[in-house]
């Protein structure tokens, strides 16, 4: 029954793990990560995040989608802005077609209400990139978008902006102007520290703040944290044993 | 400041090494049992046998009469320890060589004199590779020869070594060897080596190793604080 019982590991275009139910530690380390970011936004401030990492492929985007459905099943609004023009994604991890997005908008073929997506979670709203924007830098620096951006900052408690990796493309540096700071995530055991510290000089430089980081792929069996790996099962929404 | 910090002080705990070991335990099994298996079988099957034996002589010295005193004691002292250089000095091997064909400088890799402190015996030992018989030829020979030359007279009748003439007496032959092959400190350096050799490869393979692998380094070396860490999802 153990091997019939094998997890296998889910393609991240259909990671959003709050649809199903299993993967509890994964849960808890989201609802962890959702009271932090519920806490870096005490006072209003540190609404609109940019999720950044250093290269692809450090889920990203899969991270930005379920903190946003976490953000949204405790009752704040929350919309998800895919500003990765090069490899759009997040229409994928909600089931979405990618059309009606943000280059649409900006041409002014649709307007905000067609521009807005809902999800199958309450108060979870997708933007999504719409079809190819060749000029990236010339639509993340353009008034309308900053007015878009303005809009929303009225209408949801957080927005979470989905950006291509720092160190493959400079639109981060268009991003910041429109978020409040940056969550880098990292990618446990694949990520190397000298694109990491790359990255983070980067947005440094740039005068980026840093909220906070993530790790993503993280398995407590590889590092020296006895004491996680040993608890790292206990927790969980179908815990049978009564604490 | 802490920006500033020098990554490369960051250094390796011990808690780390241990993580390390246990972590790569059955790289450090299999390495060292290929080492150790390797030993075994050159130990076992290849290596040449060698065979030991040993022959006896006593020094016979005015020490040995009921009326000795300190001066016969120093004396016989005196004589063990000349006999012992003398037994495998040239004279004796280049004689032993020609007897029994082994060349001079193997014989005297092969040879040791010993005695106990305070004792007029001397051990004659040989360890060679040329089978049981050859062994014990040599042995016997030594100790024949070294008596012989002791003996030797000049031309004019004198003996040649004053000292050492009719002072040692041969007491017993060799006449059966004992045979090993030394397996089994083969198998132990064997396994030292596999041992070494896989630690070095972990060395390596850590130093090498750029990735993001420790909970600490966003907090510690990039100063920035770590909010969650999110395991890979899996579908059951």
């Amino acid at each position: 029954m153990g091997l019939l019982n094998k997890k296998k590991k889910v393609s991240r275009s259909k990671s959003i793990i709050f649809e199903k139910p299993g993967n509890d530690y994964v849960k808890e380390a989201y609802t962890r990560l959702k009271d932090n970011v519920l806490y870096l936004a005490i006072d209003g401030k540190n609404k609109v995040l940019q999720v950044e990492s250093s290269v692809s492929g450090e889920a990203k985007t899969s991270t930005l989608a379920n903190l946003g459905v976490c953000l949204s099943l405790s009752g704040k609004k929350v919309c998800l802005i895919d500003l990765d023009f090069r490899k759009p994604r997040l229409h994928r991890a909600f089931h979405l077609d990618n059309v009606d997005g943000i280059a649409e908008y900006m041409l002014d073929s649709i307007d905000l209400e067609h521009l807005i997506k809902k999800t199958s979670f309450e108060n979870c709203d997708v933007i999504n990139r719409g079809s190819d924007i060749s000029n990236s830098s010339v639509v993340l620096s353009s008034n309308k978008l900053q007015e878009l951006f303005n809009l929303l900052r009225e209408k949801y408690d957080f927005i979470l902006v989905d950006c291509p990796p720092v160190l493959l493309v400079s639109d981060f540096i268009h991003i910041s102007r429109l978020t409040d700071g940056v969550i880098f995530v990292c990618a446990f055991g694949m990520t190397k520290k000298s694109q990491v510290r790359e990255a983070i000089k980067q947005l440094k430089q740039n005068n980026i703040p840093i909220l906070g980081s993530v790790y993503s792929f993280y398995d407590p069996k590889k590092t020296n944290y006895a004491y996680e790996y040993l608890n790292y099962g206990y927790y969980g929404y179908n815990d049978k044993s009564k604490r | 400041m802490e920006e500033n910090r020098n990554v490369d002080e960051s250094g390796i705990s011990l808690s780390d090494i241990f993580f390390l070991i246990k972590k790569n335990i059955i790289m450090i099994l299999l390495i060292t049992g290929l080492f150790t298996l390797c030993g075994g079988v050159y130990g076992l099957c290849f290596k040449s046998v060698n065979y030991k034996t040993s022959s006896t002589a006593i020094v016979m010295s005015e020490s040995s009469s009921s009326n000795s005193n300190y001066q016969d004691y120093l004396f016989s002292n005196y004589l063990v320890n000349s006999f012992k250089t003398f037994i495998v000095s040239d004279p004796v091997l280049s004689k032993v060589s020609e007897k029994t064909g082994v060349p001079k400088a193997n014989l005297a890799k092969m040879v040791s004199v010993n005695s106990e402190t305070n004792s007029l015996i001397l051990k004659i030992t040989v360890e060679s590779t040329l089978g049981d018989e050859k062994t014990i030829e040599i042995a016997n020979e030594i100790l024949d020869t070294a008596i012989e030359v002791a003996n030797t007279k000049q031309e004019d009748g004198e003996y040649k070594y004053t000292v050492l003439a009719n002072n040692l007496v041969d007491m017993e032959y060799a006449f059966e060897t004992s045979a090993s092959r030394g397996a089994a400190m083969v198998i132990l350096v064997a396994m030292m080596i596999g041992l070494i050799i896989s630690f070095v490869i972990i060395f390596i393979k850590y130093s090498l190793d750029d990735t993001v692998n420790s909970r600490d380094f966003m907090e510690k070396e990039c100063g920035i604080t770590v909010l969650a860490a999110i395991s890979e999802i899996k579908e059951e």
